[in-house]
């Protein structure tokens, strides 16, 4: 009795590790992290909804994890052996990525018939070390966003535009609420002259007195009590949905939501010349991209990869451009009736693309302390500038196992 | 154990030995989820070992070099001053308990007045802010010490009768000059750790308070001793063997308290609030440096191994008098 019930349990077992071998398509659950809220976040599930019509047999689960933490949270998981099988994040993290060997180059899974349809510049900055490290979705750089119920002209220089907050602040509305972050104030930084990196990625952020004019001028603007200066993303954020600010400096992930709340009202336009030298905003010029992780298997891959030439086709590339406002790497996407674009596109004219290598990531956190030092007090824009310079290169050093 | 002191270890394991053949399987789990770690942490601290390591877990040995740069406060990462963070540690742990204890004491003896009305309708509100999840607090506590937006700007506003902005999270100098070492952010993320600290206190003294027989005090009134005379002569030294080992307890707690610290102020301004456990949180995430934190992780552990020792004797030496 009990060698037949061993016998019918391991017929069972044998037959059971056959059972997942039919003719029929394979379902294969795709996992894909992203920081997008808001309208993007409904574009992407919209998105899902589509691509599951023709391809019921994929499962896609979508995770938001917040900007800030994304990177680490991607970084740690895909190290030890996990992650998701799609990243959307921006270019900068290529590099450290690569070198980490987190993500898997792409450069096999793409024909030159599919790239002739998507933006030059943007396919240029996806490449690092003569691979293609990720694909492209949209194009972004940071401007000014105003109200244009509230703000009657945009101002050209610095002064201009001193003047006019002055004038547009009254009670608890205020003229700008400047974000402080470097990556939305870094424009006025290149402007100024200040340059990250030398031909060998060591910094160089002290060199010139960029840095030091650069300082002065934020801290020129935090002393006004018409400005609100302050690193909060997401006061400025609720601040001009409300209307309570007429203007702010954000980029073009965040307008969707801006044309829900206040309508036709929100203008975009470059950011006022910088008037100690007469140059122009430079705001960082960066892709938002799609990441393969390195770690999943090649049917899992391809599987990805179909997945996203599907997030980059023009009919979700114009999803995303109406409804979220991206700037569109696919060229067959028509965005030139669109003031808001358009306004993007000229502060893009101006701006500089972010560099890609892994010492961009050694950049960041040091020079938010020296803008957040200088605004405070603590310490003289020529100290705080000397102080990150040591700090970047350090992190550079210790990243190269120095 | 003094009574099997003359029999070996070796000797007591094969004396019983179905009894740690019982407990063999879940040593098995522990040694691989508690002591593996651990003795990982230990070796990661004497390497280089950094993100790129993760996939290839052969980093370079550096002996103490880890430590040295500790201590020195050469490890590359902005704001990091280990023995700024460490004084401030120790600040941040003695403010809190003393406030947690006093206000715990005070309004446990008010609530305990006999025959007071609504007795209980107190008690519950003022337990609430120990029952809120801690994190849920925190990030209100957060949003209220904006300074445009925030509930206590506006509050202390409306009270004073002019626009108040007080910049809690923002400014990283002293609104104290005296103690120059203590920015705007330590004083809002003490005033969210009291809050959130005094019920625990308030209980245990409350406990501790109902075991008093009301005789005593009655005999102390005859004697003619006065309010003031009761609460140092009879309360306090009835109620002390039952708030140490609370008071240890909030020591230990506060020393290591990461949710308050990460989520009001999150170490900042410039790192000025930062403490022991947020700093080796973020030696690892953003630094990735998981060499340094770890040898960071070991002084740590060192420092609370110390004021372990040294509560313990204290609470032992007070335990012998009473």
């Amino acid at each position: 009795m009990k060698k037949v019930l061993v016998a019918v349990l391991m017929i069972a077992l044998v037959s059971s590790v056959f059972a997942g071998c039919k003719p029929k398509a394979q379902p294969v659950t795709l996992t894909i992290w992203h920081s997008w809220s808001g309208a993007e976040l409904d574009v992407l599930n919209d998105a899902i909804a589509k691509y599951n019509q023709k391809h019921p047999e994929v499962t896609i689960n979508q995770l938001q994890v917040p900007f800030d933490q994304l990177q680490n949270k991607y970084q740690t998981e895909a190290a030890a052996g996990g992650g998701p099988d799609i990243l959307v994040g921006p270019a900068d993290w290529i590099g450290a990525f690569t070198n980490a060997n987190l993500i898997a180059p792409l450069d096999s899974y793409f024909d030159s018939t599919f790239l002739a349809d998507y933006v030059q510049g943007a396919l240029d900055q996806v490449k690092f070390k003569g691979h293609m490290m990720a694909f492209p979705e949209s194009t972004e750089c940071v401007a000014l966003i105003y109200n244009k119920s509230l703000v009657p002209n945009v101002p050209k220089d610095t002064n201009e535009l001193i003047t006019l907050v002055d004038s547009l602040s009254k009670g608890d509305t205020y003229g700008f609420v400047y974000n402080s972050g470097f990556y939305f104030t870094a424009g006025y930084f290149f402007a100024a002259g200040m340059k990250l990196f030398d031909d060998n990625y060591n910094a160089v952020v002290n060199q010139g007195d960029g840095g030091v004019i650069a300082l002065n001028f934020l801290k020129k603007l935090a002393s006004d009590p018409h400005f609100i200066v302050a690193n909060d993303y997401g006061k400025a954020d609720s601040m001009f949905k409300e209307g309570k600010a007429a203007m702010i400096i954000n980029g073009p992930w965040a307008v969707g939501d801006y044309t829900k709340a206040l309508g036709d009202k929100v203008g975009v336009a470059p950011m006022p010349v910088l008037a100690d030298t007469g140059k122009p905003f430079a705001p960082f010029v960066n892709t938002k991209d799609f990441f393969v992780n390195a770690n999943i298997s090649e049917t899992q891959k391809k599987a990805a990869i179909d997945f996203i030439k599907f997030m980059v086709s023009p009919e979700i590339e114009q999803e995303f451009f109406q409804k979220a406002k991206h700037i569109p790497s696919n060229v067959k996407v028509d965005t030139s009736s669109d003031p808001i674009i358009s306004g993007f596109l000229t502060q893009m004219k101006t701006g500089v693309s972010m560099p890609i290598a892994p010492e961009m990531g050694a950049v960041w956190d040091p020079m938010q302390t020296a803008i957040d030092s200088v605004l405070a007090g603590k310490a003289s824009p020529q100290d705080a500038i000397n102080t990150a310079q040591k700090t970047i290169q350090d992190k550079i050093n210790a990243m190269r196992g120095q | 154990m003094a009574d099997k002191s003359d029999v070996s270890l070796w000797e007591q394991i094969r004396r019983h030995k179905l009894a740690y053949y019982y407990i063999l399987p879940s040593a098995i789990v522990m040694a691989l989820i508690t002591a593996f770690p651990i003795l990982y942490q230990m070796w990661m601290a004497f390497t280089n070992f950094n993100i790129t390591h993760l996939r290839n877990p052969h980093p370079q040995f550096v002996g103490i070099a880890n430590f040295i740069k500790i201590f020195k406060n050469q490890v590359p990462l902005e704001n990091f001053n280990f023995w700024r963070t460490f004084g401030f540690n120790v600040v941040w742990t003695f403010a809190n308990v003393f406030l947690h204890v006093t206000i715990g004491i005070s309004l446990a003896v008010a609530l305990n007045t006999p025959r007071l009305a609504l007795k209980k309708i107190y008690r519950t509100l003022l337990v609430i802010p120990w029952a809120v999840p801690s994190y849920i607090s925190a990030l209100i506590w957060k949003n209220m010490f904006d300074v445009d937006f925030g509930a206590v700007n506006q509050i202390l506003g409306s009270i004073l009768g002019h626009v108040v902005k007080i910049p809690w999270l923002t400014n990283p100098n002293a609104p104290i000059k005296i103690l120059p070492f203590l920015s705007y952010a330590f004083y809002a993320d003490l005033i969210t750790n009291v809050w959130l600290g005094f019920p625990f206190m308030m209980v245990v003294a409350t406990g501790a308070l109902q075991s008093i027989p009301h005789e005593i005090y009655e005999a102390a009134e005859i004697d003619g001793v006065n309010e003031r005379g009761k609460f140092f002569k009879i309360t306090l030294p009835l109620i002390r063997s039952a708030m140490l080992p609370a008071i240890m307890l909030g020591i230990v707690w506060t020393f290591n308290q990461f949710n308050v610290i990460y989520l009001v102020s999150g170490g900042g301004p410039l790192g000025t609030t930062e403490i022991l456990v947020t700093q080796a949180y973020k030696i690892v995430n953003p630094g990735g440096l998981y060499g340094i934190a770890s040898a960071f992780g070991l002084v740590v552990f060192f420092i609370l191994l110390g004021i372990t020792l040294f509560t313990n004797r204290v609470t032992k030496a007070t335990e012998s008098q009473i």
